[in-house]
């Protein structure tokens, strides 16, 4: 596990940024939450449904997108990030797509060149991945979220049972 | 002289011909020789004239039939065909009387009531002008053969009826692929309302209504071709083949699982004769086990979510303490995350096992530098080993096609079990080898071993060596099945040699590129 610990939220290289969490399980959402407002400068949204996601994102405007890939009513993260994408004032924000079957969602999550992260999480690797995120957002603010590779904050290494 | 419905008009009035031999019998001694002989012959010799009426019954038609000729003659031999009558023989001997000599298999009746089989000729008399004069029929008793046939063929049925009603199909093939038999549970099972029907088919038609009718799959849900079926198998020789065989009917829809077993039947030489096919229906059974790798499915992706709660705030927390400076409480917390970590493997290792047996683990294709990657596995392994110190011997300095992801799985699932298995000890070591097409790796531990009987089992889904009086390890025996079929699956295959006491060395064997 690499040591990250506490060195992330001091760096203040990265101006505050509104990140747009959609999660529809309250204790995931919660700990997803917490992990944006106490371990990182950035301010977290919180929302459980896409339809709550959309209100929330057009007026709100975020940086970054953390999505669940199950959501309410059969709709999934990536289906609520192509609604979001569609938005020409949301067309550059990059998506993280939170799933416990990352092996079976990666091409769509590739097609879309997001960044797919493994259920459970790391927490080190999600802030790792947040803050690698929007410092590139920062220095290339016009940078289509295309350009973001998938394998950016990829585990290096899948983990292996013993 | 006769009490029979037939009637007798011979003593009456005897046809010209025989009234002259009658009245010059006792003079003539070569009709004399020649009736001895007759009478000596032991087939029955009976002769009609024209209308059907005996006039001549020998000895040897009395000891079959056991009429004498003196009850006989006069007579039709309807008598001996009930429930023929006498008018019933006409269209027959009218045939014979055009030159058709007759030939067949009757059944009489003797005088005491019995029944006896007879093979019958029936010809043309002619006299020495060539004028037909009457009907000459010889016969033999053939009951014995009869009876036999009787019997061949009751046990033939009883073979057949129970054939027939065994629940599993029975199929049996020739060397050219026909049908020489197919009880009806087999011919359902593959796709025909009956035996009958399935029979009807040519072998090329059979060959285009299975490829046509059925989409064949293996458990992993991988095409199944025609020669991979066991029938061709053991039509090649292959003393004994068996598949697993997922039957897709292309029209209905459904689903027919079927365990196929064939053998093979030699000829004398030694030869391939014909291919015996058992097949036993699994469908339910696979439903049933397909129903159970679903909810396995289900449930270890269910239990993710909490399990991501739990690491979060536990995380979340663990940094928390870190700043306030209380490093018991977060040494506290890396040994839950610890515990976290390995349920969530757990619950991972389920989630693959559900996936093999539904055959929706994918594999990415790419190039592996063998050698290179094995090392990296190790290396990071040695990091976290504080017990055991892992080398590696060798080098095959060769490329293979494979997931990385899921190759890393396997080796770091072996050389985790290496030292896991071997409290006691100190040392892995790894080797690596090529020979022919093939690189080895080889696993080495020096721990308590495997025990034959457990050797082929443990690579089984949830087998678990378990041994009364032995120290016992924790896990749910998924590790080893996942990796020996995600070898598999690479064209590879896994194996352990090990003797009890004396560590164990396990060997994936994969083909290079």
């Amino acid at each position: 596990m690499p040591d990250a610990h506490g060195s992330l939220s001091e760096k203040k290289s990265v101006p505050t940024k509104t990140i747009l969490i959609v999660e529809d399980d309250a204790s995931v959402g919660q700990f997803l939450e917490l992990a944006v407002s106490q371990e990182t400068a950035h301010t977290p949204l919180l929302a459980a449904t896409s339809e709550h996601a959309l209100e929330v994102a057009l007026h709100a405007k975020p940086d970054l997108f953390i999505l669940d890939y199950y959501l309410d009513h059969h709709t999934t993260g990536i289906d609520l990030y192509d609604q979001l994408h569609a938005q020409p004032e949301l067309a550059a924000v990059p998506a993280i797509i939170l799933t416990a079957s990352l092996e079976k969602h990666q091409p769509e999550i590739d097609q879309r060149q997001l960044v797919g992260m493994a259920k459970p999480l790391e927490l080190d690797n999600l802030l790792l991945c947040i803050e690698q995120l929007l410092s590139i957002l920062a220095m290339h603010p016009q940078l289509p979220p295309s350009s973001f590779s998938s394998g950016l904050c990829a585990e290096t290494e899948r983990e292996y049972s013993a | 002289m006769s009490e029979t419905a037939a009637g007798k008009h011979f003593a009456e009035e005897p046809s010209a011909f025989f009234q002259d031999i009658i009245a010059r019998k006792p003079t003539n001694e070569q009709l004399q020789f020649q009736a001895i002989i007759l009478e000596n012959v032991s087939e029955s010799i009976i002769v009609t004239d024209l209308q059907g009426y005996i006039i001549y019954w020998n000895e040897g038609a009395t000891a079959l039939f056991g009429y004498s000729a003196q009850e006989m003659l006069g007579n039709t031999p309807a008598i001996l065909y009930p429930p023929m009558e006498t008018h019933q023989l006409q269209p027959d001997l009218e045939q014979i009387r055009e030159g058709n000599d007759y030939s067949s298999e009757w059944k009489g009746r003797r005088k005491d009531g019995t029944a006896v089989w007879l093979d019958i000729k029936t010809t043309l008399l002619r006299s020495s002008e060539g004028a037909a004069i009457g009907y000459i029929g010889v016969s033999k008793d053939i009951t014995a053969r009869k009876q036999i046939e009787e019997q061949l063929r009751q046990s033939r049925d009883q073979l057949n009826i129970i054939l027939q009603h065994i629940a599993d199909g029975i199929t049996v093939q020739d060397t050219s692929g026909a049908l020489v038999y197919a009880n009806d549970a087999g011919a359902k099972l593959s796709g025909f309302a009956s035996a009958q029907e399935m029979l009807a088919f040519d072998v090329e038609t059979l060959r285009v209504h299975y490829l046509e009718r059925f989409e064949m799959k293996d458990e992993f849900g991988l095409p199944v071709s025609f020669s991979d079926l066991p029938a061709m198998k053991a039509l090649q020789g292959q003393r004994y083949a068996e598949a697993l065989v997922n039957y897709i009917d292309r029209h209905t829809g459904r689903s027919l699982w079927s365990v196929v077993k064939a053998s093979p039947i030699f000829d004398e030489t030694g030869q391939v004769q014909f291919a015996v096919n058992i097949f036993s229906d699994l469908t339910e059974r696979m439903e049933l086990e397909q129903r159970k790798d679903e909810f396995i499915g289900m449930a270890s992706h269910e239990l993710k979510t909490p399990i991501t709660s739990l690491k979060g705030f536990a995380q979340l927390l663990k940094r928390k303490l870190e700043k306030q400076g209380l490093p018991e409480s977060v040494a506290m917390l890396n040994k839950m995350e610890i515990q976290l970590t390995r349920l969530t493997h757990l619950v991972t290792d389920l989630l693959d096992v559900s996936k093999i047996r539904a055959g929706k683990l994918d594999y990415a294709e790419e190039t592996i530098d063998i050698d290179a990657f094995v090392h990296d596995i190790a290396d990071t392994l040695q990091q976290i080993s504080t017990t055991h110190t892992i080398t590696i011997q060798g080098a095959s300095h060769i490329h293979i096609v494979g997931d990385s992801d899921r190759l890393g799985q396997v080796f770091t699932n072996l050389i985790s079990n290496a030292v896991k298995y071997s409290p006691q000890a100190n040392q892995v070591d790894i080797s690596l080898a090529v020979s022919q097409n093939m690189v080895t790796v080889s696993v080495r531990d020096y721990g308590i071993g495997i025990p034959k009987e457990h050797q082929q089992k443990i690579f089984d889904r949830f087998y678990r060596v378990s041994e009364v009086h032995d120290q016992t390890f924790p896990g749910l025996g998924m590790g080893l099945y996942i990796s020996s079929e995600i070898v598999k699956r690479h064209g590879g295959r896994l194996w352990v040699e090990s003797t009890k006491g004396n560590g164990a060395t396990f060997f994936i064997s994969l083909p290079i590129a």
